[in-house]
Protein backbone atom coordinates (compact mmCIF):
# COMPACT_ATOMS: atom_id res chain seq x y z
CA UNK A 1 0.00 0.00 0.00
CA UNK A 2 2.72 2.45 1.03
CA UNK A 3 4.76 1.31 -1.94
CA UNK A 4 1.87 2.07 -4.28
CA UNK A 5 1.50 5.59 -2.88
CA UNK A 6 5.17 6.33 -3.57
CA UNK A 7 5.02 4.86 -7.07
CA UNK A 8 1.92 6.89 -7.99
CA UNK A 9 3.62 10.01 -6.56
CA UNK A 10 6.58 9.30 -8.82
CA UNK A 11 4.42 9.07 -11.93
CA UNK A 12 2.48 12.23 -11.05
CA UNK A 13 5.72 14.19 -10.44
CA UNK A 14 7.20 13.01 -13.73
CA UNK A 15 4.13 14.06 -15.70
CA UNK A 16 3.95 17.44 -13.94
CA UNK A 17 7.65 18.11 -14.52
CA UNK A 18 7.20 17.46 -18.22
CA UNK A 19 4.06 19.54 -18.61
CA UNK A 20 5.07 22.66 -16.68
CA UNK A 21 5.39 25.96 -18.52
CA UNK A 22 8.21 27.51 -16.49
CA UNK A 23 11.67 26.03 -16.24
CA UNK A 24 12.11 27.04 -12.59
CA UNK A 25 9.13 24.93 -11.63
CA UNK A 26 10.49 22.00 -13.57
CA UNK A 27 13.70 22.19 -11.50
CA UNK A 28 11.67 22.02 -8.27
CA UNK A 29 9.57 19.13 -9.54
CA UNK A 30 12.65 17.23 -10.65
CA UNK A 31 14.17 17.70 -7.18
CA UNK A 32 11.07 16.21 -5.58
CA UNK A 33 11.06 13.45 -8.22
CA UNK A 34 14.61 12.41 -7.43
CA UNK A 35 13.85 12.43 -3.68
CA UNK A 36 10.88 10.10 -4.10
CA UNK A 37 12.67 7.89 -6.62
CA UNK A 38 15.61 7.33 -4.31
CA UNK A 39 13.20 6.25 -1.56
CA UNK A 40 11.65 3.81 -4.01
CA UNK A 41 15.15 2.42 -4.68
CA UNK A 42 15.44 1.87 -0.92
CA UNK A 43 12.08 0.11 -0.80
CA UNK A 44 13.26 -2.32 -3.46
CA UNK A 45 16.43 -2.99 -1.50
CA UNK A 46 19.09 -0.99 -3.34
CA UNK A 47 20.63 1.39 -0.79
CA UNK A 48 23.81 2.08 -2.80
CA UNK A 49 21.76 3.21 -5.79
CA UNK A 50 19.69 5.33 -3.42
CA UNK A 51 22.82 7.09 -2.11
CA UNK A 52 23.99 7.75 -5.67
CA UNK A 53 20.57 9.13 -6.59
CA UNK A 54 20.51 11.34 -3.49
CA UNK A 55 23.93 12.82 -4.26
CA UNK A 56 23.69 13.08 -8.05
CA UNK A 57 19.97 13.46 -8.62
CA UNK A 58 18.92 15.89 -6.00
CA UNK A 59 22.13 17.92 -5.53
CA UNK A 60 24.42 18.01 -8.54
CA UNK A 61 21.62 17.93 -11.11
CA UNK A 62 19.84 20.83 -9.41
CA UNK A 63 23.05 22.88 -9.38
CA UNK A 64 23.70 22.11 -13.04
CA UNK A 65 20.16 22.98 -14.10
CA UNK A 66 20.27 26.26 -12.19
CA UNK A 67 23.63 27.26 -13.70
CA UNK A 68 22.31 26.37 -17.16
CA UNK A 69 19.18 28.48 -16.54
CA UNK A 70 21.35 31.43 -15.52
CA UNK A 71 23.44 31.18 -18.67
CA UNK A 72 20.42 30.77 -20.92
CA UNK A 73 18.60 33.75 -19.43
CA UNK A 74 21.20 36.41 -20.17
CA UNK A 75 20.21 38.15 -23.38
CA UNK A 76 22.73 40.73 -24.54
CA UNK A 77 21.59 43.64 -26.67
CA UNK A 78 24.23 45.78 -28.37
CA UNK A 79 23.20 49.30 -29.18
CA UNK A 80 25.49 50.91 -31.73
CA UNK A 81 25.63 54.59 -30.95
CA UNK A 82 27.85 55.89 -33.69
CA UNK A 83 25.62 58.44 -35.39
CA UNK A 84 27.17 61.39 -33.58
CA UNK A 85 25.13 64.57 -33.19
CA UNK A 86 21.96 63.06 -34.51
CA UNK A 87 21.71 60.67 -31.59
CA UNK A 88 20.33 63.29 -29.23
CA UNK A 89 17.34 63.64 -31.50
CA UNK A 90 16.61 59.93 -31.57
CA UNK A 91 17.84 58.83 -28.18
CA UNK A 92 14.59 59.67 -26.42
CA UNK A 93 12.49 57.73 -28.87
CA UNK A 94 14.88 54.86 -28.87
CA UNK A 95 15.20 54.66 -25.12
CA UNK A 96 11.46 54.09 -24.70
CA UNK A 97 11.77 51.59 -27.53
CA UNK A 98 14.63 49.86 -25.74
CA UNK A 99 12.79 49.97 -22.40
CA UNK A 100 9.74 48.35 -23.93
CA UNK A 101 11.92 45.72 -25.57
CA UNK A 102 13.58 45.00 -22.23
CA UNK A 103 10.20 44.76 -20.47
CA UNK A 104 9.04 42.31 -23.13
CA UNK A 105 12.13 40.16 -22.63
CA UNK A 106 11.76 40.22 -18.84
CA UNK A 107 8.18 39.06 -19.32
CA UNK A 108 9.57 36.11 -21.28
CA UNK A 109 11.85 35.20 -18.33
CA UNK A 110 15.00 36.55 -19.93
CA UNK A 111 17.53 38.89 -18.38
CA UNK A 112 18.25 41.61 -20.93
CA UNK A 113 21.68 43.16 -20.76
CA UNK A 114 21.99 46.41 -22.68
CA UNK A 115 25.42 47.40 -23.94
CA UNK A 116 25.95 50.82 -25.48
CA UNK A 117 28.80 50.79 -27.93
CA UNK A 118 30.49 53.51 -29.93
CA UNK A 119 31.89 51.08 -32.43
CA UNK A 120 30.38 50.88 -35.93
CA UNK A 121 27.74 48.23 -36.41
CA UNK A 122 29.84 46.15 -38.79
CA UNK A 123 32.53 45.61 -36.17
CA UNK A 124 29.95 44.59 -33.58
CA UNK A 125 28.26 42.13 -35.92
CA UNK A 126 31.58 40.67 -36.97
CA UNK A 127 33.39 40.48 -33.68
CA UNK A 128 31.08 40.51 -30.67
CA UNK A 129 28.82 37.80 -29.30
CA UNK A 130 25.35 39.26 -29.22
CA UNK A 131 21.73 38.21 -29.22
CA UNK A 132 20.47 41.43 -30.72
CA UNK A 133 22.41 44.32 -32.21
CA UNK A 134 20.49 47.53 -32.79
CA UNK A 135 21.56 50.33 -35.09
CA UNK A 136 19.57 53.22 -36.47
CA UNK A 137 19.87 55.84 -39.14
CA UNK A 138 17.54 58.80 -39.68
CA UNK A 139 14.47 56.85 -40.66
CA UNK A 140 15.31 53.21 -40.25
CA UNK A 141 16.10 50.93 -37.36
CA UNK A 142 18.28 47.96 -38.18
CA UNK A 143 18.19 44.97 -35.86
CA UNK A 144 20.65 42.15 -36.28
CA UNK A 145 19.92 38.79 -34.72
CA UNK A 146 21.22 35.27 -34.82
CA UNK A 147 19.06 32.86 -36.75
CA UNK A 148 19.61 30.00 -34.31
CA UNK A 149 18.20 32.09 -31.46
CA UNK A 150 14.61 30.99 -31.05
CA UNK A 151 13.67 34.10 -29.07
CA UNK A 152 14.13 36.08 -32.26
CA UNK A 153 10.80 34.97 -33.71
CA UNK A 154 8.97 36.23 -30.62
CA UNK A 155 10.91 39.50 -30.74
CA UNK A 156 10.02 39.95 -34.42
CA UNK A 157 6.34 39.33 -33.74
CA UNK A 158 6.38 41.79 -30.83
CA UNK A 159 8.08 44.46 -32.93
CA UNK A 160 5.67 44.00 -35.83
CA UNK A 161 2.59 44.28 -33.65
CA UNK A 162 3.77 47.19 -31.49
CA UNK A 163 6.12 49.15 -33.73
CA UNK A 164 4.71 48.49 -37.16
CA UNK A 165 4.82 52.18 -38.05
CA UNK A 166 8.59 52.49 -37.51
CA UNK A 167 10.84 51.33 -40.30
CA UNK A 168 12.35 48.29 -38.65
CA UNK A 169 14.55 45.94 -40.63
CA UNK A 170 15.31 42.65 -38.98
CA UNK A 171 18.38 40.94 -40.34
CA UNK A 172 19.16 37.36 -39.47
CA UNK A 173 22.76 36.35 -39.82
CA UNK A 174 23.46 32.66 -40.12
CA UNK A 175 27.08 31.55 -39.92
CA UNK A 176 28.55 34.86 -40.97
CA UNK A 177 26.27 35.35 -43.94
CA UNK A 178 23.68 38.11 -43.79
CA UNK A 179 20.32 36.91 -45.00
CA UNK A 180 17.66 39.52 -45.11
CA UNK A 181 14.39 38.22 -43.72
CA UNK B 1 5.74 -3.96 13.65
CA UNK B 2 2.20 -2.95 12.68
CA UNK B 3 2.82 0.39 14.41
CA UNK B 4 5.90 1.11 12.31
CA UNK B 5 4.15 0.20 9.09
CA UNK B 6 1.21 2.43 10.00
CA UNK B 7 3.66 5.27 10.66
CA UNK B 8 5.25 4.77 7.26
CA UNK B 9 1.81 4.82 5.66
CA UNK B 10 0.85 8.03 7.45
CA UNK B 11 4.10 9.68 6.37
CA UNK B 12 3.33 8.63 2.80
CA UNK B 13 -0.07 10.35 3.13
CA UNK B 14 1.72 13.47 4.41
CA UNK B 15 4.02 13.43 1.41
CA UNK B 16 1.01 13.31 -0.90
CA UNK B 17 -0.58 16.25 0.94
CA UNK B 18 2.60 18.32 0.67
CA UNK B 19 2.83 17.33 -2.97
CA UNK B 20 -0.52 18.97 -3.61
CA UNK B 21 1.01 22.23 -2.37
CA UNK B 22 4.12 21.69 -4.51
CA UNK B 23 2.05 21.17 -7.64
CA UNK B 24 -0.69 23.75 -7.07
CA UNK B 25 1.27 26.34 -5.08
CA UNK B 26 0.70 29.81 -6.52
CA UNK B 27 4.21 31.13 -5.88
CA UNK B 28 7.59 29.52 -6.19
CA UNK B 29 8.09 29.87 -2.43
CA UNK B 30 5.23 27.44 -1.76
CA UNK B 31 6.89 24.94 -4.06
CA UNK B 32 10.26 25.47 -2.40
CA UNK B 33 8.88 24.97 1.12
CA UNK B 34 7.01 21.92 -0.12
CA UNK B 35 10.24 20.50 -1.53
CA UNK B 36 11.93 21.07 1.82
CA UNK B 37 9.05 19.40 3.67
CA UNK B 38 9.14 16.42 1.30
CA UNK B 39 12.86 16.08 1.95
CA UNK B 40 12.28 16.08 5.74
CA UNK B 41 9.50 13.49 5.44
CA UNK B 42 11.78 11.37 3.26
CA UNK B 43 14.47 11.32 5.95
CA UNK B 44 11.89 10.20 8.52
CA UNK B 45 10.56 7.45 6.32
CA UNK B 46 14.06 6.20 5.52
CA UNK B 47 14.79 5.92 9.27
CA UNK B 48 11.54 4.06 9.85
CA UNK B 49 12.32 1.74 6.93
CA UNK B 50 15.70 1.05 8.53
CA UNK B 51 13.96 0.05 11.78
CA UNK B 52 11.41 -2.15 9.96
CA UNK B 53 13.97 -4.03 7.87
CA UNK B 54 16.51 -4.01 10.74
CA UNK B 55 19.32 -2.91 8.42
CA UNK B 56 21.54 -0.23 9.90
CA UNK B 57 23.19 0.79 6.62
CA UNK B 58 19.94 2.43 5.58
CA UNK B 59 20.73 5.02 8.24
CA UNK B 60 23.75 6.07 6.15
CA UNK B 61 21.41 6.93 3.32
CA UNK B 62 19.32 9.03 5.72
CA UNK B 63 22.52 10.76 6.86
CA UNK B 64 23.52 11.59 3.28
CA UNK B 65 20.04 12.96 2.74
CA UNK B 66 20.10 15.10 5.84
CA UNK B 67 23.50 16.52 4.86
CA UNK B 68 22.73 17.17 1.20
CA UNK B 69 19.00 17.80 1.20
CA UNK B 70 19.21 21.46 2.06
CA UNK B 71 21.62 22.31 -0.77
CA UNK B 72 19.01 22.23 -3.52
CA UNK B 73 16.61 24.39 -1.46
CA UNK B 74 19.31 26.95 -0.69
CA UNK B 75 20.50 27.06 -4.29
CA UNK B 76 17.03 27.52 -5.75
CA UNK B 77 16.38 30.33 -3.28
CA UNK B 78 19.73 31.93 -4.17
CA UNK B 79 18.93 31.58 -7.84
CA UNK B 80 15.62 33.42 -7.68
CA UNK B 81 16.85 36.33 -5.52
CA UNK B 82 13.69 38.38 -5.92
CA UNK B 83 10.79 39.25 -3.67
CA UNK B 84 7.06 38.84 -4.15
CA UNK B 85 4.69 36.60 -6.04
CA UNK B 86 6.90 34.81 -8.50
CA UNK B 87 5.28 31.85 -10.07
Amino acid sequence: MTENIFLITLVVLAIVALNTKKLRRAVVYLGAFSLVSSFVYLLYGAPDVAIAEAIIGSTITTVLYLVALRKYQVFSIYYANSVGDQTSRYLNDNSTFLNNLEAFLIQREMEPQLIYSGAPIETIVDQEKFDLAIHHTDQDIWIYGCAEDYQLDAVEEYLLTNYGDLNIHLIRCAEGEDNEA
Amino acid sequence: MIFLETTLFVIAIYIVLVLVRVILGPTIWDRLLGLNAISAKMIMSIVILAIITNQSYLLDVALVYALLGFISTVLIARFIEKKGDIS
